[in-house]
């Protein structure tokens, strides 16, 4: 048993001090593609959806957790183990599925900006091009510390969506009924859409970012303890904010029987029901999770590419030092705002790739971070404990069956 | 030479032809200048893990069946001798370098080892280098054969196992002993002295993984053995390649070692002007200035003006030696004057450079011993000498460093400058400015 300490200021600043990279990867989990499947479940579905969020919630923890227990137990990010553990094949396929997930994913993120600005009356020729300077510069110039301080800033916008959620004024009791109670419909278009929002939270990139973010930040053992509530309270947040977004258009769209296929139809949709004040909230709310998936996605991209090649990484590093980081950061930044830029693109076909490699490559990965946390040689006392690998066992095998009913979705078409 | 890659896996036979298991990693002794393999270690059929000493190997054998490198381990001695898997202290298993970080000296990040390449040194099998480059990522990921027929350009890059030193096995990282960030600044004589003590499969290995400059000037900065060894096993194409890539002078001095069919086929090969130039140096006996000159060297006409030659420089930017005199011609080529580069600037610019050259110009003749020549420069206090053949026809320069070569053995040399070790190698937490 641990003595009762005394409270301290001090110690909650510290404890403060240890808190981001579990929120940041959480919240950045809810990024263009996260809001716009949770819009369309509120808008198709009602509130019969609101039940997944409890177990997805836990299961995005147990993944989470893990990861951000490698990075402070080896001080390696998820790519360096892989490629020290698995070897060079395993690394390399994961590798190019990623880059190329990620990068069609960032293409999204910068669609997104360019939709939700659209909304806003900003042309996206010039918005486009605008985000992608500010989301370099600011990437190449800041170091980790000041980088985690905007995105927790950026992450204050995400309120917008509780705020939204509250103005509908949503049927409270109907709300807490179908947060508790699982409903099940059999047709098609319902289970892919839980399957797609377990797909949409639990990614593979937000792995390699989470990881790789604990490692920079410099956390290690002593302080793993309070990084753990850094994951839960992130994890359980994100997901918040996902429960208002489904109760905001479920109020507002699904009782007036509109169908939405995206974020932006349901910003639109909402202004004529909810008021100006709504798609100013929703539309601003997505432009801010645009943006921040902008920012995640290359860093991410970047971390696991270089931690795999062994090529110095960092947003703490100096431009001489790490240039093959920056570089790949830039490259993933152009080359996405380009193709958002080509006009009368369809981005659908692009999306559904991401979607495919991330669902191929999730449950791989999953084991391997299993096999990673049971190993002694490299945990020490800090791997899963027997009846704790029970619980992640079973989470991750419905993590796993959720990922590869995607591909299957995926392909033959909801 | 072999890849650890390619010989894990391999079956391993006893003295009966019995397959004992594959080999699944080999164990050296951390410390030494070149990690010698001391055992060997395998799994048997039962996935028991083994540990045998390299001395039993009797036969290694790698032959190249079809396009396939194939590698078989026969034993000399009964099984029972063999001991269960355990491992010593400063003992360690060649997999666990595998896949690894290497770091610089100032712990920055470089690149991981791809594959570790093992040779003979002193007829020992020892680690010879780590290999980093594309073409041992490829072959690891089953593209090797591919990669080979698509481009010859990707490099087998490689660091020799001489500049590289294990940190703490906690850390399980590499670590760079040379300050450059880049395996590629390896300075030439470094290679050079690395080169010294290989094997003759490894220099071409190292040899090979340089670019055509770095080539050159290594093979120059070699000692004879390595030279000889080199030069025998590269095709002519490549060989002329590198000798165009060196000054004139020390191409013949390569050329000069070279027996007379090879060398004879070796210049027929080469532009004419080029091999023109060789065969004049060679044409010198070996003690004279001729044969130790630089042929490469600025002649001004004399009728130039000062304006026309400050811009004929400006167009051939000459290294700063050579800019230090220049030497003026007549229409003949004959050495006729000597300018400073105080007195061209200074001048007027329509002037003539022959209104304003020193006439008296101390010189050498080329078939003149090196002696000749350093006594010469010692008198006049000279660091540049112009050589001119019987005719008084200016036919090249000699510098005070050509001539010292001659006094000092070549083994003295080659005692490397070896620059002192910072310590900063912890993570590398620079902060941005």
């Amino acid at each position: 048993m641990e003595t009762p300490r005394k409270f301290e200021w001090k110690h909650i600043l510290f404890i403060l001090g240890i808190i981001g990279p579990g929120i940041i990867t959480a919240i950045a989990d809810n990024d263009a593609g996260g809001i716009a499947t949770y819009s369309v479940a509120g808008a198709n579905f009602g509130l019969a959806m609101l039940w997944t969020l409890i177990p997805i919630t836990i299961l995005l923890i147990i993944v989470q957790e893990m990861v951000a227990r490698l990075g402070a137990v080896t001080g390696k990010g998820l790519s360096d183990l892989i490629r020290e553990n698995f070897g060079v094949k395993t690394t390399f396929f994961i590798m190019v599925g990623l880059l190329i997930a990620n990068l069609f994913v960032t293409v999204s993120e910068f669609a997104g900006i360019a939709a939700a600005g659209e909304l806003f009356g900003l042309s996206r020729i010039i918005l486009v091009p605008f985000t992608a300077i500010i989301v370099w510069f600011l990437i190449v110039k800041m170091d980790y510390k000041k980088l985690e301080k905007i995105f927790l800033i950026l992450i204050l916008f995400y309120f917008a969506y509780i705020i939204s959620g509250f103005m509908v004024k949503p049927n409270w009791g109907a709300v807490f009924k179908s947060t508790i109670t699982p409903t099940m419909q059999f047709n098609k278009s319902f289970i892919f859409l839980i399957i797609a929002l377990v797909g949409t939270t639990i990614t593979p990139w937000m792995q390699f970012y989470l990881q790789s973010s604990i490692v920079e930040k410099g956390i290690r053992k002593a302080e793993y303890k309070y990084s753990r509530w850094d994951v839960i309270v992130g994890s359980s947040f994100t997901n918040i904010i996902s429960f208002f977004i489904i109760i905001a258009c479920a109020a507002v769209l699904f009782s007036n029987g509109i169908m939405v296929n995206d974020a932006i139809d349901a910003a639109k949709a909402l202004e004529p029901l909810a008021g100006r004040y709504a798609l100013y909230l929703f539309g601003g709310g997505f432009f801010i999770a645009a943006l921040f998936g902008a920012f995640i996605l290359p860093l991410s991209t970047s971390y696991y590419l270089c931690e795999a090649f062994g090529w110095e990484s960092g947003v703490n590093k100096k431009f001489g030092n790490a240039k093959n980081f920056y570089i790949i950061i830039l490259f993933m930044i152009i080359l996405s705002a380009g193709i958002v830029l080509i006009p009368s693109i369809n981005l659908i076909y692009l999306i559904l790739l991401a979607q495919f490699i991330n669902g191929l490559i999730l449950p791989v990965l999953i084991i391997i971070i299993l096999k990673l946390i049971n190993d002694r040689k490299l945990m020490g006392s800090y791997a899963n404990k027997r009846w704790v690998n029970m619980i992640t066992w079973t989470g991750c095998a419905l993590i796993i069956i959720a990922s590869l009913s995607m591909l299957v979705v995926t392909i033959i078409g909801p | 030479m072999v890849h650890f890659t390619e010989l894990r896996g391999n079956k391993i036979y006893d003295l009966k032809e019995n397959c004992l298991g594959r080999l699944t990693d080999l164990v050296f002794v951390d410390g030494t200048k070149y990690a010698e393999i001391t055992h060997l270690i395998y799994e048997d059929e039962n996935k028991y893990k083994k540990k045998i000493p390299w001395a039993f190997v009797k036969e290694f054998m790698q032959d190249s069946k079809g396009n396939k490198t194939f590698i078989s381990i026969h034993l000399n001695s009964p099984v029972d001798a063999i001991t269960q898997f355990f491992m010593k202290e400063r003992e360690v298993l060649v997999g666990d370098i595998l896949d690894k970080q290497v770091i610089d000296v100032d712990g920055i990040k470089i690149v991981r080892v791809n594959d570790v390449i093992l040779g003979k040194v002193d007829n020992k099998l020892s680690i010879v280098a780590v290999s980093v480059g594309a073409l041992s990522l490829m072959r690891r990921l089953g593209f090797g054969k591919i990669t080979g027929l698509v481009s010859s350009k990707i490099k087998e890059n490689i660091i020799p196992w001489k500049s590289v030193e294990r940190l703490e096995p906690e850390v399980h990282d590499l670590h760079l002993k040379l300050q450059k960030n880049k395996i590629a600044d390896l300075h030439p004589e470094d290679i050079a002295d690395i080169m010294e003590d290989l094997t003759h499969t490894e220099r071409i290995l190292i040899f090979n993984s340089l670019n055509t400059q770095k080539a050159a000037k290594t093979l120059i900065k070699a000692g004879e053995n390595v030279q000889d060894s080199v030069l025998k096993s590269f095709k002519i194409e490549k060989v002329k390649e590198l000798l165009e890539n060196i000054p004139h002078d020390q191409a013949a001095d390569i050329i000069g070692m070279m027996p007379k069919h090879k060398a004879e086929e070796i210049l027929k090969s080469m532009r004419k002007e080029t091999s023109a130039k060789i065969r004049k140096i060679l044409d010198y006996y070996p003690e004279s200035i001729g044969s130790i000159m630089k042929t490469e060297f600025i002649a001004i006409p004399e009728d130039y003006t000062s304006e026309k030659t400050i811009d004929l420089l400006r167009q051939l930017k000459p290294s700063s030696d050579k800019i230090y005199h220049l030497y003026v011609v007549n229409k003949d080529n004959h050495l006729v004057g000597v300018l400073s580069i105080r007195a061209l600037l200074t001048a007027d610019p329509i002037s003539n450079v022959a209104d304003f050259m020193k006439k008296q110009v101390v010189y050498a003749r080329d078939t003149s011993t090196k002696e000749t020549a350093a006594r010469i420069m010692a008198r006049y206090d000279l660091y540049l000498l112009p050589v001119v053949d019987k005719e008084g026809i200016l036919r090249g320069i000699l510098k005070a460093d050509d001539v010292l070569e001659g006094y000092i053995p070549k083994r003295l040399k080659r005692e490397k400058f070896v620059p002192l070790k910072t310590k900063a190698r912890q993570n590398g937490n620079s902060k941005k400015v």
